[in-house]
């Protein structure tokens, strides 16, 4: 009964405590038992009884640890349960509109509603498990260097203390969560072949050229992917630098630059295979989702432009 | 529990924990286990938890307060801690501390 007892608060320690704690708990017992017992063997009832009195083993077991042990700490885990909450909402949309391709192309509802709430598991779990991978490293090394007050109390000065960030150059987490989780999904999408992305759907991609396309990815990825370090720094570090502000411009630009391929490529969007299709219709279609692109081209370097502009304002502003 | 009882009970355990050193290093000249420990600090008024007592222990003794010994003379091995000289050194601080204090809020609370 004290074995399983004592199994069941080490379950609760860290290992390098364990077992130290336990052979001082064990001991602990016996003192109750012979106290109240005196130095005999003693009954079931009466080992029962003092390990009530001992109390719940998670409770014992807390009171050992000197500070209570996090995955996510208070300082991140509001971040955290944004950042979840974003990437499922994310997840769920980015499905939907695969489904409703999915379902355009293949017209079968039934399916496509099952791919959907699978899709949304699957990508769901791997989506939180990875947030919570990285919130964790954050957690375990970011602590110390972040604020470190617990060691080095008398070193404090006011010189050290950090200034809060102007006004222009505070982030604003809610947008970098939510770019980061499209473009978490958008590489997902792209890189189809990845064995990690478990949102792989060989019909998403169905009206694009993968062979022009492919000539590309690296180029993408390569952009997208730095676009998202600097997501993720960004929303660490909580606030704009010059030296930040200089990647996003450069990565934007690289972004519109990208973009415009996709837009502007000759064929590399292609409706052939919607069903039942005339060459007619199919004209139509694209000589519609060509100017669509071009449309949605525009308004995107507009956009660009202007957060070009914002970025190279704070900039000299600044100096 | 009412609001009142809820509040107080938290108060009133804040303050012993804040003495709760100084009333075990001040009864450690002689080497005591837990248990005895808590029987002496209970004769004296001091109702104290195992599950605080003897994390208590373990941390005092890992910040050189006490010393421990492992006692495997009966028939179960017992600790036995004592307060080492670091520990007579910084409960002489805490004794005149808790003296200071106490006057300040004899004053403070006045014939309250």
């Amino acid at each position: 009964m004290i074995k399983n007892y004592l199994y069941t608060v080490g379950k609760y320690l860290p290992a390098s405590q364990r077992d130290d704690i336990l052979k001082d708990l064990e001991a602990n017992i016996y003192e109750l038992l012979e106290e109240a017992h005196g130095d005999r063997e003693y009954s079931p009832k009466e080992f029962e009884d003092v390990l009530y009195k001992m109390g719940n083993p998670k409770r014992v077991a807390e009171s050992y640890l000197e500070r209570p042990r996090y995955i996510i700490g208070p300082q991140y885990i509001d971040l955290y349960l944004l950042v979840v909450k974003v990437a499922l909402l994310g997840i769920s949309i980015g499905l939907l509109v695969v489904s409703i391709i999915k379902f355009i192309v293949d017209g079968d509802l039934l399916q496509s509603l099952f791919s959907l709430v699978g899709g949304i598991w699957n990508a769901g779990l791997v989506m939180v498990g990875i947030v919570t991978i990285i919130f964790s490293l954050v957690e375990h090394y970011g602590k110390e260097e972040d604020f470190p007050i617990e060691n080095e109390d008398e070193k404090w000065s006011l010189d050290t203390l950090e200034q809060p960030p102007e006004e222009t150059d505070r982030i604003k987490t809610s947008d970098l969560i939510f770019e980061s989780i499209f473009i978490l999904i958008f590489l997902a999408f792209l890189n189809r072949g990845l064995p990690l992305t478990m949102i792989y759907s060989e019909k998403a991609f169905v009206f694009l050229n993968y062979e022009i396309l492919s000539s590309y990815i690296i180029w993408i990825n390569l952009a997208l992917g730095f676009d998202l370090i600097l997501d993720v720094y960004l929303l660490i570090k909580r606030r704009w630098t010059i030296l930040t502000r200089l990647l996003s411009i450069i990565l934007d630009l690289a972004g519109v630059a990208i973009i415009a391929i996709l837009a502007l490529t000759p064929g590399l969007w292609d409706f052939s295979s919607i069903p039942g299709i005339s060459q007619e219709e199919l004209t139509g279609i694209e000589t519609g989702v060509g100017l669509g692109l071009k449309i949605g081209l525009a308004a995107i370097i507009i956009i660009i432009v202007i957060e070009v502009f914002k970025h190279i304002r704070a900039i000299f502003r600044k100096r | 529990m009412d609001k009142h009882e809820e509040i107080f009970n938290n108060l009133q355990q804040e303050m012993k924990r804040g003495t709760l050193v100084l009333a075990v290093l001040s009864q450690l000249d002689k080497p005591e286990y837990g248990y005895s420990l808590m029987g002496i600090l209970e004769e004296e008024g001091l109702q104290i938890d195992q599950n605080t007592l003897y994390p208590l222990l373990r941390r005092l003794e890992k910040q050189g307060m006490l010393e421990s010994i492992w006692n495997v003379e009966g028939s179960r091995p017992r600790r036995y801690y004592k307060i080492s000289s670091l520990g007579i050194s910084v409960r002489q601080n805490l004794i005149s501390e808790w003296k200071d204090l106490n006057k300040v809020i004899e004053n403070l609370i006045g014939g309250n």
